[in-house]
């Protein structure tokens, strides 16, 4: 890790959740700021504009230890255990059963879609 | 009083007891091999104790420190622009399939949680707070305020999704005999966010790597899909 790097990093990433608070609100959409801010941070990267050593330090910080910054959110459940033991069958059950729901249309999906694209060329 | 209360009702409180607590978690799932743990469920439960049950402290004394922690979200959700970018190759070349599972996997997630959600007889907050609890976590929270749920509990609902998926996935997919790395990393991305992708590592470098596109995608997908779809499936029922 750089220390330079790790600062001008966070610098982009910061100066690109506020430009994209700005367009969000500017146009009055319903979509999470910080996504956008990554398609922008995806886009200046891709075409060059930013140098992928300027924000690779940071943005490997922040996607190694996330599961941390997800910890004042989780201990707010604490305010919520009412409504989630009042409701814990349908919370659970649902969780469980469209877990599998999804994980099995999603691979069954892409197992038939690569067999038939591998299909067309021989190797 | 056991703590000073100089110590609890200053930012330093929350700050301080999350990032101790969640190294002291990492240590604690290294030292003792608890692979399955996430450290996130041990810190969780250990900040809880803390605030439940040390006198004088309270959530909102930790939540002033905490929320500061929290607003870093933002700035690791365009992170994953990093590894958008660094598997941008694999991407186009199996573009149009990656798109395809990840548009089928989230209106098949929107659609089955709904309808198991109005099934099982879930009251309307919780239903919309379960909606979004297969995308990632900071994600998830943006979108779930955005359609009217309650962020803390998509985040319940977000966690014990990808504690399930860490747990089962692999099981479930060998069971079927689904073997192709690009669609276990999708569908493992599509279903259970980073949590369950963190059960890739060490298997698969591929898979690891589509699960995280994967990840970025269905949450970027659901961002837009939810809040046009959930009108559509109130006004069937």
């Amino acid at each position: 890790m750089n220390a330079d790097a790790l600062l001008k990093g966070t610098a982009v990433l910061l100066a690109l959740q506020w430009v994209s608070v700005l367009i969000v609100n500017a146009l009055g959409l319903k979509f999470p700021p910080s996504l956008l801010g990554m398609l922008l941070l995806a886009v200046l990267l891709l075409k060059g504009i930013i140098r992928l050593e300027v924000v690779e330090d940071i943005c490997t910080l922040l996607i190694k230890k996330m599961g941390m910054l997800f910890l004042p959110a989780a201990v707010g459940i604490m305010l919520y255990v009412q409504e989630i033991q009042a409701e814990a069958l349908a919370i659970f059950a649902t969780i469980i059963i469209t877990s599998l729901i999804i994980l099995l249309t999603t691979a069954g999906f892409l197992e038939l879609a690569l067999r038939n694209k591998k299909g067309d060329k021989p190797l | 009083m056991i703590l000073p209360e100089v110590l609890v009702h200053s930012l330093l409180f929350g700050i301080a007891l999350t990032i101790v607590a969640y190294v002291f978690s990492e240590y604690l799932v290294d030292r003792l091999s608890l692979n399955a743990v996430p450290p996130l469920v041990l810190a969780t439960i250990f900040c809880i104790g803390v605030v439940f049950f040390v006198p004088g402290v309270t959530f909102q004394d930790y939540n002033a420190g905490a929320q500061f922690i929290n607003f870093l979200l933002g700035p690791a959700t365009i992170a994953l622009a990093l590894p958008l970018v660094k598997n941008w190759r694999t991407l186009k070349k199996y573009g149009p399939i990656i798109i395809g599972g990840v548009v089928l996997s989230t209106l098949v997630g929107i659609i089955s949680i709904y309808v198991c959600g109005r099934v099982f007889g879930a009251s309307e907050a919780v239903l919309v707070s379960m909606l979004p609890k297969s995308i990632t976590t900071p994600i998830a929270m943006e979108v779930s305020a955005s359609i009217g749920g309650i962020p803390a509990l998509t985040v319940a609902c977000v966690i014990f999704t990808g504690m399930l998926g860490a747990a089962c996935n692999h099981r479930v997919l060998r069971l079927v005999g689904i073997k192709n790395d690009i669609a276990i990393g999708l569908a493992i991305g599509a279903s259970s966010h980073g949590l369950g992708a963190s059960a890739c590592i060490g298997k698969s470098d591929l898979q690891l790597a589509i699960a995280v596109v994967s990840i970025a995608l269905t949450g970027v997908a659901t961002a837009i899909l939810a809040p046009i779809m959930l009108p559509l499936l109130r006004s069937v029922g």
